[in-house]
């Protein structure tokens, strides 16, 4: 009966993509009147109907399933607008929002308020009040709220000893909060401790909706930041300690190896490329093929240059599209992007 | 075109095709609720080249029989099954990458 629940999610699929694929309907019969929605209803209760039966039957065994199985909760994404709401409430009423987010029962308030209170760093009373008040959560049963406590005390507590902050080679330190809250990485912010005062490094916007990997080169001088969308994946080099970026490098190699071959890659939009790091499919401990994170594509061949596996590909909307795979190398220091193609 | 000649009987095989798209639910981190699942399989969809898109819903949002599918895109019935089997795995695979249990 699972399937059925994939089969009414398809029923309320976008309208553009029921209207682009109308059948060459002859208007000669009864179900003329019908609009195509409607007719999907007509025999989706006949479905219903159908299936109601074992449904039932079915039900009682699966929620019980579904609750054993379930071992932490679920956040997709964590919104901008979210996030700048609860910026407001804090900017009005202070760290009280969090504190009292923290007493409250609501799972997730509770970890958005533990991730929230290490922006307060700098507040020296407010620090040392978070720390008393996060460190019960240590011993929490839900495995992303113990884990988000841990790491917001490695940081609350200056022992910075968790293994995702990263130490850079001037003294400073960087990381994200929301580690990996979701299946496709951090909250999309960077944080850096300099000279004792904890400050924004860096942040994104859509579509880099995820930080995925952050991987120091060799002298702890330039990170690789690895972010994504749901479609699609993009690595920048950053000099946390100048301050400066590189362009964005899935990108790039991804309009000079087209250019190569014969294609001209338009921008979309919404800056989706459908390109990224490769990734591999991996058998976990059951046999089961999961993805790869893609991490072991991205690698420092030396303290100024990049390497990185990448599947690219161009624009999605006709059935004819550009796509390749290359290991591509972007040297900082140089400003220089190369490639070179890889096969089957 | 009436609904016993387009539909008759298609549901129930549609929801025994669509099965083969439900990921093995072990080891699985969340449940997923219907508007979810349909923002996924809207950008599922977004993915797809056009021709893939545009059969895969004339399957499973017309219900429309391999045939009528076949006769309207000009092409075999035996195409349009390949085609579907193809997109049935990406979805498979695509909903086993968004960690989803059904």
């Amino acid at each position: 009966m699972k399937s059925k629940k994939l089969f009414n999610a398809i029923g309320n699929i976008s309208d553009k993509y029921i209207k682009e694929s109308e059948p060459y309907i002859e208007i000669t019969s009864n179900s003329k009147t019908l609009t195509p929605k409607r007719k999907f209803l007509h025999r989706l209760t006949v479905a219903a109907c159908i299936t109601l039966l074992l449904f039932a039957t079915t039900t009682f065994a699966a929620t019980a399933y579904i609750q054993s199985n379930i071992s932490s909760f679920y956040l997709r994404y964590l919104f901008p607008e979210e996030m700048a709401v609860s910026d407001s409430m804090a900017e009005q009423y202070g760290a009280k929002v969090y504190f009292d987010g923290l007493k409250s029962d609501d799972i997730y308030k509770q970890y958005f308020s533990i991730n929230k209170l290490v922006e307060y760093y700098n507040d020296e009373k407010v620090r040392l009040e978070a720390i008393r008040a996060i460190t019960p959560f240590l011993n929490n049963s839900d495995e992303k709220l113990s884990d988000a406590a841990s790491f917001a005390l490695s940081v609350l507590t200056q022992t910075f000893d968790d293994p995702r902050i990263i130490h850079l080679a001037d003294g400073s330190l960087i990381f994200t909060l929301f580690n990996d809250y979701s299946d496709y990485g951090s909250y999309n912010k960077l944080w850096q401790i300099k000279d004792g005062d904890l400050i924004v490094s860096l942040s994104f916007n859509t579509p880099h909706m995820y930080i995925r990997h952050i991987i120091p080169s060799p002298d702890a001088k330039l990170l690789a930041i690895m972010t994504s969308s749901n479609k699609s994946g993009y690595i920048v080099i950053y000099d946390a300690i100048n301050g400066y970026v590189s362009k964005e490098l899935i990108d790039s190699a991804r309009i000079l190896v087209a250019k190569d071959m014969g294609y001209a890659i338009q921008q979309r939009m919404d800056f989706e490329n459908y390109s990224g790091v490769m990734v591999d499919l991996i058998p976990d401990e059951n046999g089961t093929l999961r993805w790869g994170d893609g991490k072991g594509s991205i690698n420092w061949v030396d303290n100024n240059t990049l390497e990185f596996k990448a599947s690219l590909r161009g624009d999605v909307e006709e059935i004819e599209e550009f796509e390749a795979k290359a290991v591509v190398q972007y040297n900082f220091q140089q400003r220089h992007i190369e490639y070179s193609l890889m096969t089957d | 075109m009436n609904a016993a000649k387009r539909g008759g009987g298609t549901i129930e095989i549609a929801l025994s095709e669509l099965e083969e798209c439900v990921p093995s639910a072990i080891d699985t981190e969340q449940t997923v609720d219907e508007t979810i699942l349909t923002e996924m399989i809207n950008d599922f969809l977004g993915e797809l080249p056009k021709r893939q898109r545009v059969i895969f819903v004339r399957r499973y949002w017309y219900l429309s029989t391999m045939s009528e599918i076949a006769a309207d895109y000009a092409t075999t019935e035996s195409n349009v099954r390949s085609i579907l089997c193809r997109t049935r795995n990406k979805l498979k695979i695509y909903l086993q990458k968004e960690g989803i249990s059904l």
